[in-house]
């Protein structure tokens, strides 16, 4: 019995003494730092270093791109944007379909009807009405017995002047469809809006959109070192995050100082982040971003917005009309009128322009009639509470009516 | 193995002074004797050791590494810009403008919106390439005064705007068109001079592989090269720059510590800044690889189409025929008078007969010359399609033909007296388009 328990005691003293004894002390260490935060008011609680540590970390995730625009977008996939030297930006799959759609438009097309749809609005209303349109068409005297093929070029934030340079440069390409279709306002009015109050031309694409293709990445050394330090900075608040999530979070001893070391980092990351950004916007290379100075104030905004549209969609007309193409532009429904569910909801910026919007646009749209232009105002076809899919039946309906459908 | 040995008389010693001392001895000797035979060695194989090169190549390898400016489209060709407000820059619409164009811009919206209530104007907007924009500054004058002199101007301000920029092509001059009205801006009348870049460069642009649609590609490709913002990338860059920052840093403590009077030193001093750039300029490559990435070329490349194979020059015809009717489209539609003039050019067979300082000063790439040899032809019988529609065309290509003093300073651009000419001639034709 007193061997073992001899034994027991050399076994503790040789092997486990030590190692408990510093286990006490860190132990000790831990709580007094503990002790020592509470008595100087700022007590150390796992639950709240978590929940900061998530924010770090979802901040630190959003920043893998020096613009957020471009993230996201995988190379080749058909939403990634490329620039484009006439509508200045275009997503991927929207180069395919142009491809296609001239290849094919080049072929003789005795028995076909080439629809080409245009316009931010042609994204928000034909998903859920593609069918219907085809059947529609089908059923117009111009159209009856030919298969429709439609030739979607609507983009999420298309915009005019986009619409008409893409059948300008169409057409320059030696192909006419047989109808186009262009359903637009809202990216008009609300983007254009959005543009002149971050100072870039209403005229001009989507800025946050135009803004990565013009100045993504740095192509000199200072950029490229801002880059690599916000880059550095992102990977260092990784890894200690990764430690931090590990368990690491509960020994305030270290973690303190692990947080506020990513709370470091985070700022120098921040702030070669911005001096990157401002550096990419500096001087002259602003005027590229900015097009032609933007108006002024709520009003000048507002009209030049509108006459964009208006002026674009006048141009639409004229050069369908020169080319014995059928046009129909649809004011989509969108603010006040807008089909719950059809839309994002607009961020604050794009809000400017919508309390006249509907107006201007529809006091514009007398001289598309006046020039000829088969002009639908979505807003007077489709009843309050419509669904979107309600929505888009109605209109296809209104556009098939207009076409001479029965 | 004691640190101590005995002496023949059994006294102990201690061994490490007299190893030490060897040591002193052995080693500097050594370096004497390895720095002499390396020298020795290097001078017998032709290349003698010289301090001088070491501290010019360690200073060359310092300089160059200043180096990281990435030129993903560098095997395309690249027009530099020859000043400040000649920078090319992007454009959502039109491919490309210059920064005195954007400027310039700005400065006719403010022109036309603080014009007088009641001043009778006429703005006539000019459109084209570098020929036009040369034309608008030693040609216009004259055709101002031409059509000063006739009857309907009387009492008329004639305002021209020029839209013309160094490289424009159809269709990029329609797409300005458009984009100008969609600015509110609606001038009187619409000159377009064309017709060498359409072919010229229309031919250039697919033997370089981008579509014959899409704008020069010397004038655009580098705007397009922009950098990236890809993780992979700028994990990339950053090994690179910190390569390129520890070569830095070494090869400032080599040109400051004197290892070049060694040549031992000297030598590893330039092994290990060789490897450090071959590492930099290995990054450097992947680097420009990745911003050179499929998505780039992609968008420089324009359209596949799958009957453009052919004929680029043909392609480019149709382009301008094209783009030409939908200018023209645009401008009736708005009551605007839409006047077409097809450039003269020296290397058109028959354009005009080129005296020695011309043959001398007009060397054209070989694109180019079969674009235009090719082209023109069927530009002029395009034209006459063109007027046959009802377009007022005006084929000004065959203006010099009987001038025999020299007009042209290069290929395509005429001095002073070609545009006086060239106004002369073109001035009666625009009136007769008048209303």
């Amino acid at each position: 019995m007193s061997d073992t328990t001899s034994n027991g005691r050399r076994f503790f003293e040789r092997w486990l003494f030590w190692p408990g004894a510093l286990l006490l002390v860190l132990v000790g260490l831990e709580l007094g730092y503990r002790v020592q935060r509470i008595l100087g008011g700022k007590p150390y609680l796992d639950r709240q270093a978590k929940s900061r540590v998530a924010l770090l970390d979802q901040e630190n995730a959003r920043i893998i791109h020096a613009h957020e625009e471009s993230a996201g977008r995988v190379t080749g996939a058909d939403d990634e944007l490329l620039p484009h030297p006439y509508l200045g930006l275009v997503a991927r799959g929207t180069l395919r379909t142009l491809e296609r759609a001239v290849d094919a438009m080049r072929e003789p097309g005795e028995t076909r009807v080439d629809v080409v749809l245009v316009g931010g609005g042609a994204t928000r209303i034909f998903p859920v009405a593609r069918e219907s349109l085809i059947d529609a068409l089908s059923k117009t005297p111009a159209f009856a017995d030919r298969k429709i093929v439609l030739w979607n070029f609507a983009e999420e934030s298309t915009k005019a002047p986009q619409q008409l340079e893409l059948l300008l440069y169409l057409t320059a390409l030696g192909v006419a469809p047989d109808l186009v279709i262009d359903i637009a306002g809202r990216n008009e009015i609300m983007i254009g809006c959005a543009n002149a109050l971050a100072d870039t031309h209403p005229v001009y694409p989507v800025r946050k959109k135009w803004e990565p293709l013009v100045f993504g990445g740095g192509t000199d050394r200072i950029s490229i070192d801002f880059l690599v330090k916000t880059w550095t900075a992102g990977l260092e608040i990784d890894e200690i995050i990764r430690h931090l999530n590990a368990g690491g979070i509960h020994c305030a001893l270290w973690a303190s100082g692990a947080i506020e070391r990513v709370e470091t980092l985070a700022i120098d990351r921040d702030l070669a982040l911005n001096s990157y950004r401002r550096r990419s916007e500096a001087s002259r290379r602003q005027i590229v971003l900015r097009g032609p100075s933007p108006p002024v104030g709520p009003k000048l905004t507002l009209n030049a917005s509108a006459t964009a549209w208006y002026q674009a969609t006048r141009d639409l007309g004229a050069v369908c009309a020169a080319r014995h193409i059928r046009f129909v532009s649809v004011l989509e429904p969108f603010g006040e009128n807008a089909v719950p569910g059809a839309e994002d909801e607009p961020d604050e910026s794009e809000k400017i322009g919508l309390p006249h919007a509907r107006r201007v646009l529809v006091t514009a749209a007398s001289g598309l009639v006046a020039a000829g232009v088969t002009w639908i105002d979505a807003a007077t076809v489709v009843p309050e509470k419509a669904t979107p899919k309600e929505a888009a039946l109605l209109l296809v309906a209104e556009i098939a009516r207009r076409l001479g459908a029965p | 193995m004691s640190a101590l040995s005995q002496t023949p008389d059994g006294r102990r010693v201690r061994r490490w002074p007299r190893i030490l001392a060897l040591q002193l001895l052995v080693w500097p000797l050594a370096l004497v004797v390895g720095e002499l035979g390396l020298r020795g060695m290097l001078a017998v194989r032709g290349t003698p050791y010289a301090a001088e090169v070491t501290l010019e190549t360690l200073a060359s390898l310092q300089k160059q590494n200043r180096d990281f400016v990435p030129r993903p489209n560098s095997d395309l060709p690249w027009n530099p810009a020859e000043s400040e407000r000649a920078e090319r820059v992007l454009h959502p619409y039109v491919g490309f403008d210059i920064v005195g164009g954007l400027e310039l811009l700005d400065d006719q919206i403010r022109q036309i919106q603080a014009a007088p209530v009641g001043e009778k104007h006429f703005r006539i907007a000019l459109f084209g390439g570098s020929v036009a924009q040369m034309f608008g500054d030693l040609g216009v004058p004259t055709l101002q005064k031409l059509l000063e002199a006739d009857p309907r101007f009387e009492g008329v301000r004639i305002d021209f705007l020029s839209f013309a920029r160094g490289g424009f092509r159809q269709p990029q001059l329609q797409a300005f068109l458009g984009y100008l009205f969609s600015l509110g801006i609606a001038p009187n009348a619409v000159i377009c001079l064309d017709g060498f870049n359409e072919v010229a460069i229309g031919k250039q642009n697919a033997v370089l592989g981008t579509h014959v649609s899409f704008p020069s590609v010397p004038h655009w490709a580098q705007l397009v090269a922009r950098g990236t913002d890809s993780p992979k990338a700028i994990t990339v860059a950053a090994t690179v720059r910190s390569l390129q920052k520890e070569l830095d840093a070494f090869t400032a403590w080599a040109l400051e510590s004197g290892v070049e009077k060694s040549a031992i030193t000297g030598k590893l001093a330039l092994l290990h800044a060789a490897r450090l750039r071959r590492r930099c300029q290995a990054g450097f490559i992947e680097y420009t690889q990745l911003l050179r990435s499929p998505q780039l070329r992609r968008a420089l490349a324009g359209p596949v189409l799958a009957t453009d194979g052919a004929d680029p020059v043909a392609i480019s015809v149709a382009l301008w025929r094209e783009s030409s009717r939908n200018m023209r489209a645009l401008c009736e539609a708005r009551g605007i008078v839409y006047f077409h003039a097809l450039q003269p050019t020296l290397h058109d067979e028959g354009a005009k007969p080129m005296d020695s300082h011309e043959v001398r000063n007009g060397r054209i790439d070989a694109d180019w010359l079969v674009g235009v040899r090719t082209g023109y032809p069927a530009m002029r019988a395009a034209g006459k399609e063109l007027a046959a529609e009802g377009e007022h065309f005006f084929d000004a290509s065959r203006i010099f033909e009987h001038v025999t003093a020299p007009l042209y300073d290069d290929a395509c651009h005429f001095n002073a007296d070609g545009n006086v000419l060239l106004a002369e001639a073109l001035g009666p034709e625009f009136l007769k388009a008048l209303p």
